[in-house]
């Protein structure tokens, strides 16, 4: 350890070990290389086929359990995954992720304006598409698509929100 | 003062040397401004730029591969 100390970081100049211009030229090919080849994996990753359905269908409660204009908290498609199921119109149901596309504050149903309503930075959701209505979110809210199947309304699939219209 | 054809020709590839460096360090910067663009844009739910910077990258590798191919080549039997 302390040979390699001394070998890496020597007390005098004549010691040191300089990396020459070629070396240096390799090495910043070699990063080039390595960023063209993220740049492809980026551009791979997008043309993967995303289907919005490929989570698995969860049952989130029972159609009649929320009044109308009422909303219910569940998560999907993962544990910590927030989201609010929200009864705007008798038989509308509409569910979207709790997280605020700004600063992951976790939104609130405001039934009165009809809206989803971040109380961070007073930003607010259009409730009949997610979209940015006010404040500083970037973009729309992911949507998760419903099913309504017998008496149970079940989360199917999430669809990334578009970005703000500015 | 007098300089010999060799030492003439030495400084000039230095020269040479030391733009291709130069130059090769704004190409890869380039290439570090596009990557971080597209995954910034890929945050905000952008993904038309991704392809693009994908080609100019790989454009980018190509010129400096030819760089350092041909540094190679001008340095022979000089170090």
């Amino acid at each position: 350890m302390d040979n390699r100390l001394a070998n890496d970081f020597p007390i005098d100049w004549d010691e040191d070990h300089f990396v020459c211009r070629r070396e240096f030229l390799k090495f910043m090919t070699l990063a080039s290389g390595g960023l063209a080849l993220g740049s492809i994996g980026l551009a791979a990753w997008t043309k993967l086929p995303r289907d919005h359905r490929n989570f698995d269908a969860k049952a989130i409660c029972r159609a009649d359990a929320i009044p109308v204009g009422g909303s219910f908290g569940f998560s999907y498609p993962r544990e910590h995954d927030l989201c609010i199921l929200v009864q705007s119109e008798p038989g509308v149901f509409r569910a979207y992720s709790r997280r605020c596309t700004h600063l992951s504050c976790p939104v609130e149903w405001e039934a009165d304006k009809k809206r989803l309503f971040c109380p961070c930075h007073n930003g607010a959701f259009s409730i009949q598409d997610g979209s940015v209505l006010q404040g500083p979110p970037p973009r729309a809210l992911p949507e998760i698509m419903l099913e309504i199947r017998g008496d149970h309304i079940f989360a199917v699939g999430v669809k990334q929100g578009g970005d703000r219209e500015s | 003062m007098k300089v010999s054809t060799t030492a003439h020709r030495r400084r000039q590839r230095s020269a040479v040397f030391a733009a291709l460096l130069l130059f090769n360090l704004v190409l890869v910067l380039l290439q570090l401004w596009l990557f971080v663009g597209v995954l910034e844009s890929l945050q905000s739910g952008k993904s038309t730029m991704a392809l693009p910077a994908a080609a100019v990258s790989v454009l980018i590798l190509a010129v400096n591969v030819w760089m350092l191919r041909g540094v190679v080549k001008l340095t022979e039997g000089v170090i």
